[in-house]
């Protein structure tokens, strides 16, 4: 028997019939300093092996190993298993890592400029394929309970994918941007429960995109959430919790809470958010006792003091936060929860740019450190433990020796015309603290959607001043960029004229006035087209019903803003009526809009209207306070002005549209431009 | 390098020590989770829950100042360096930026504070040190919003007309929504239930005002525009200039100050002129007490005067 072993394997089968037998009182067996049982006359190789000098990673099988020493020592040799210098899998033997580590502080300093490169340079793991890598959509608990799936980033995703859905176990689908994932990660508010995050048009696409599914949190335990630098609580596995550290608890609605500070959150989940100290670590004990917590020694904390406070939070590629300080800066780090008991039981490193210099600390837990002198570029403050439960504790930081970045007040507003006929095309800045009108055209046929350039963040409002009400209260994106790409369903529907004001507070506003004018080619291509395509004529007499479909758009062609005007009194015949509006600007605020006709749908238009009609629509014109009324039945249009005795001059539109010069007449008629 | 250990001191988490380290974190970060830099800051001074407490109240106060911008999701941004000319070479300092990156880019004396004071000798060197940082040196009436906000007059209740003919519909208010309508009454504005009042209308709902303007006279099934709460506050003064009434304020003499009280909400441009000019603010409901220097409300009478038509 070569492998040692332990005392109840080799004795099991005794101590099960009842016998009191003990391997130490039997000669053929001794133990070994590790507790297992090797025989008497093995010779035990376990120190031997050690001399050895094996690196890291090398393996040799045991028996290989334990024939050269019995040939060169004549006699049996073993090895004990259960020695921690060596690690045996499947009859192969290595040396355990640590075991070839440099070991003390010599070590750890010889370890950090590595770690530096680490762990500012170190890139997520790369993939085969386009899949989301696992630490790319995790649970985690933000405050008040919330909980949130961060998402992202996915910098390999391919630019063809627009947006990507979380879908929850009752098959409810949230959308998120895919640019707004693609370089840093968003959150989304979830329930617990199990989740599956897709490309959305590429469901089945398992090329362009693996779907991810996530578990969700266990419904009959506690999930513990340790909260780090940014105020984002992790989940972690562990149920021993740090001294120090802030944690949130999220329980099942089937779970019993004990304790006080529970709160309900949704669908009954209670949420408990705790900061472990010596002060409140005995009171809390019983409470997390009932939960399957320990609370566990105390953890080291480096972290800036608010003497200095670092300049810049800066972000490695796998997103892990850093601080950066302007050179020539003192900087001052507070040192926690060390818990040394004897001078030196704790020591410091700092590594960075080449140097490298150790402290050991005093007695206590808290102390500062004060960094000077210190050059550009990166540096990792390190604390060590004598006691190994103790895990190392490291500060990374950078220092930057350009000027500080204060966001601009600069705000820019970029307008693209397909047309370059408008005024004032291109870039224009915002003047502070007051309006400024700087264009004029029209809006609905922009090449691009207008862009606003400014501070990230800042709040814009954009309004419109003109028929129907559009007010946007937005704010710029993190880039310091908005495009006003809403603009586009907004000008779907017919406006002549408003006016647009983007403004941003103190720093500035401005007027873009639109003026949408058809051109006499368009108004014909535009008429001639409804002319050729509409069936309009099935519905004579049906005002309601053939507005839209025909009196509206040829009006709006023709240059007025109609608007249909239910008939309260009962006309002498029966006719529908529209009003024809015109809205211009009056002054720098006001707008005016006035009535410029009305007109008159008929069922027929084949003779002159009777005089009763015709003293009825006068009528409505003095109301209206406009002069002309045009009379129509869609096909045949004749212009009458108010109390005149003269008879209508009817002409057939389906004609005009054929005719040039007709078609310039029947504008100066009728048109509204 | 050098490396220097010293004994554990902590930091005072004066109002003014808070909001130097808030405006710092957020500075360093550019765009962050309010949350986040509460956190960060409570950590630092590891204080106790007044402190806690206070660095919230803290962060409230800096956002309603203007020296930070929040945004959806519970995000506060770093906002670009804002100088208020107050007069005699005096500036209000406004933006995230900390006090020792103020002290690196601006001449002349800094006075910390919640709010944060300039006093230069020479304003050219001034404009060129603003100018390096994109920053941007505005009046009071700028800052406010004066140029953008008309003043509440029969202008702008003509424009309100005006705006009644393009852009009203019917429908705007849901009767079970409990509308009050504005009414002038024994020299006073109210505003009651089930009448038709002066065109006016205001309902509480998801815990907001909403404010709409129709015709006067009519009632709630007329055409109405909505107005934003802004519009809202500003009309309620111009429909009482046009009837004739004073609005309820007062001036009381206090030492060297003059605290001026008013129970009206007031629009939001006229707000921040005087959220500027103050020394202090303390509200009890609707009624707001304005602390002003006796030569700062020289200047924001007449101005308060003129827009709202506020007599004393």
């Amino acid at each position: 028997m070569r492998l040692s072993q332990l005392e109840s394997t080799v004795l099991g089968g005794v101590w099960e019939r009842g016998e009191d037998a003990r391997l130490r009182l039997d000669n053929a067996w001794r133990q070994t300093p590790w507790g297992h049982w090797v025989p008497s006359n093995a010779w035990l190789a376990n120190d031997a092996m050690m001399e050895l000098g094996w690196e890291t990673g090398e393996e040799h099988p045991l028996a290989e190993v334990l024939d050269s020493f019995e040939r060169q020592l004549g006699i049996p040799c073993a090895f004990c298993a259960a020695d921690s210098r060596f690690v045996l899998k499947d009859g192969v033997v290595r040396v355990a890592a640590r075991m070839t580590r440099k070991r003390g502080i010599q070590g750890v300093r010889e370890k950090l400029p590595k770690k530096i490169e680490t762990f500012f340079d170190g890139v997520p793991t790369e993939r085969p394929k386009r899949e989301i890598p696992a630490d790319a959509a995790v649970l985690v608990c933000m405050p008040e309970g919330a909980l949130c799936l961060r998402l992202g980033p996915f910098p390999k995703l391919f630019n063809f994918i627009k947006q990507l859905s979380v879908t929850n176990e009752f098959g409810e689908r949230t959308r998120v941007l895919a640019s707004n994932a693609r370089h840093t990660p968003c959150l989304i508010p979830v329930d617990a429960g199990p989740l599956k995050i897709e490309a959305v048009g590429f469901e089945d696409d398992e090329d362009v995109f693996d779907p991810l599914s996530l578990p969700g949190l266990p419904n009959e335990e506690l999930s513990v959430f340790r909260v780090n630098a940014d105020d984002m609580g992790q989940l972690v596995a562990t149920r021993t919790l740090a001294l120090g550290q802030t944690y949130r608890l999220l329980a099942p609605p089937s779970l019993h809470v004990p304790g006080h500070g529970w709160r309900v959150v949704s669908s009954g989940w209670h949420f408990l958010e705790v900061t472990l100290t010596a002060a409140n670590q005995w009171e809390l004990e019983p409470t997390f006792a009932a939960l399957g917590l320990k609370i566990g020694e105390s953890g080291p904390a480096i972290r800036p003091s608010p003497r200095s406070w670092p300049d810049a939070w800066r972000w490695t590629p796998r997103f892990e936060r850093y601080a950066a300080y302007q050179i020539g800066r003192e900087i001052e780090l507070q040192v926690s929860g060390f818990d040394a008991d004897f001078e030196g039981e704790c020591k410091v490193v700092v590594e960075g740019v080449g140097e490298s210099r150790v402290l050991e600390l005093g007695v206590g837990d808290e102390c500062t450190l004060e960094l000077k002198d210190l050059r550009p570029g990166r540096y990792v403050c390190g604390l060590y433990h004598s006691r190994a439960a103790i895990v190392p504790e490291h500060y990374f930081f950078e220092v930057f020796d350009e000027p500080l970045a204060l966001p601009s007040s600069e705000v820019t507003i970029e307008i693209r015309d397909k047309n370059v006929t408008s005024a004032g095309e291109g870039l224009h800045t915002f003047a502070p603290g007051k309006p400024s009108r700087i264009w004029n055209g029209s809006l609905g046929t922009l090449e691009e959607a207008p862009l606003v350039k400014g501070p990230a963040g800042w709040p814009v409002l954009v309004r419109w001043a003109g028929l129907g009400r559009l007010m946007r209260s937005m704010e710029l994106r993190d880039d310091g960029t908005l495009s006003l790409d809403f603009l586009r369903d907004w000008f779907d529907k017919p406006r002549p004229y408003g006016r647009l004001h983007v403004g941003l507070g103190e720093l500035g506003e401005v007027v873009l006035e639109h003026e949408h004018v058809l051109s006499v080619v368009e108004i014909h291509e535009l008429l001639l087209s409804k002319v050729e395509s509409s069936n309009w004529q099935d519905s004579r007499g049906v005002y309601k019903h053939l507005y839209p479909l025909w009196f509206e758009p040829v009006c709006a062609y023709i240059g007025h803003e109609p608007e249909f005007v239910p008939l309260e009194d009962d006309p002498p015949v029966h006719v529908g009526m529209i009003r024809l509006m015109k809205t211009s600007g009056k002054g720098t605020m006001l707008l005016e809009r006035r009535c410029r006709g009305l007109v008159v749908m008929m069922e027929e238009l084949d003779d002159e209207p009777g005089e009763e009609l015709k003293d009825w629509v006068d009528q409505k014109c003095l109301e209206e306070k406009t002069e002309r009324a045009f009379f129509t039945d869609g096909r045949y249009w004749g212009r009458r002005m108010a109390q005149s005795r003269r008879p209508l001059k009817i002409v057939d539109l389906f004609e005009v549209v054929r005719n040039e010069e007709m078609f310039d007449k029947f504008l100066d008629d009728f048109g509204g431009i | 390098m050098e490396v220097i250990l010293n004994e554990f001191t902590s930091t005072e988490a004066s109002e003014e020590r808070i909001a130097d380290l808030l405006r710092a974190d957020v500075s360093a970060s550019g765009s962050v989770l309010r949350s986040t830099t509460i956190r960060r800051i409570q950590m630092a001074l590891g204080g106790n829950e007044e402190v806690n407490e206070r660095i919230v109240g803290v962060c409230e106060r800096l956002e309603a100042d203007g020296d930070f911008h929040a945004s959806k999701g519970g995000v506060v941004n770093a906002t670009p360096l804002r100088l208020i000319d107050v007069g005699r070479g005096r500036y209000r300092v406004i933006g995230s930026a900390p006090e020792r990156w103020l002290r690196q880019i601006l001449p002349g004396e800094l006075k910390p504070g919640l709010i944060r004071e300039l006093e230069v000798g020479d304003t050219g060197e001034l404009e060129r040190a603003v100018k390096r940082v994109k920053g941007v040196i505005l009046s009071p009436e700028a800052w406010a919003g004066f140029e953008f906000s008309p003043e509440a007059n029969a202008e702008w209740l003509e424009f309100l007309n005006g705006r009644l003919t393009y852009e009203a519909k019917t429908g705007q208010m849901d009767p079970e929504a409990g509308w009050q309508a504005f009414v002038i009454h024994q020299d006073a504005w109210r505003w009651l239930h089930s009448v038709d009042g002066l065109g006016l209308w205001r309902a509480w709902m998801n815990g907001y005002f909403r404010w709409v303007w129709s015709t006067p006279g009519q009632d709630m099934n007329a055409k109405a525009i909505e107005l934003t709460q802004d519009e809202g506050t500003r009309t309620c003064f111009a429909l009482a200039r046009a009837a004739g009434v004073a609005i309820p304020a007062h001036l009381e003499s206090h030492g060297e100050d003059v605290v001026f009280w008013i129970e009206a909400w007031l629009p939001r441009a006229e707000y921040r002129y005087l959220r500027l000019l103050s020394k202090d603010l303390k509200r009890d409901g609707s009624r707001v007490e304005w602390t002003f220097t006796r030569e700062n409300w020289e200047r924001v009478y007449p101005s308060l005067n003129n827009r709202l038509r506020i007599e004393l």
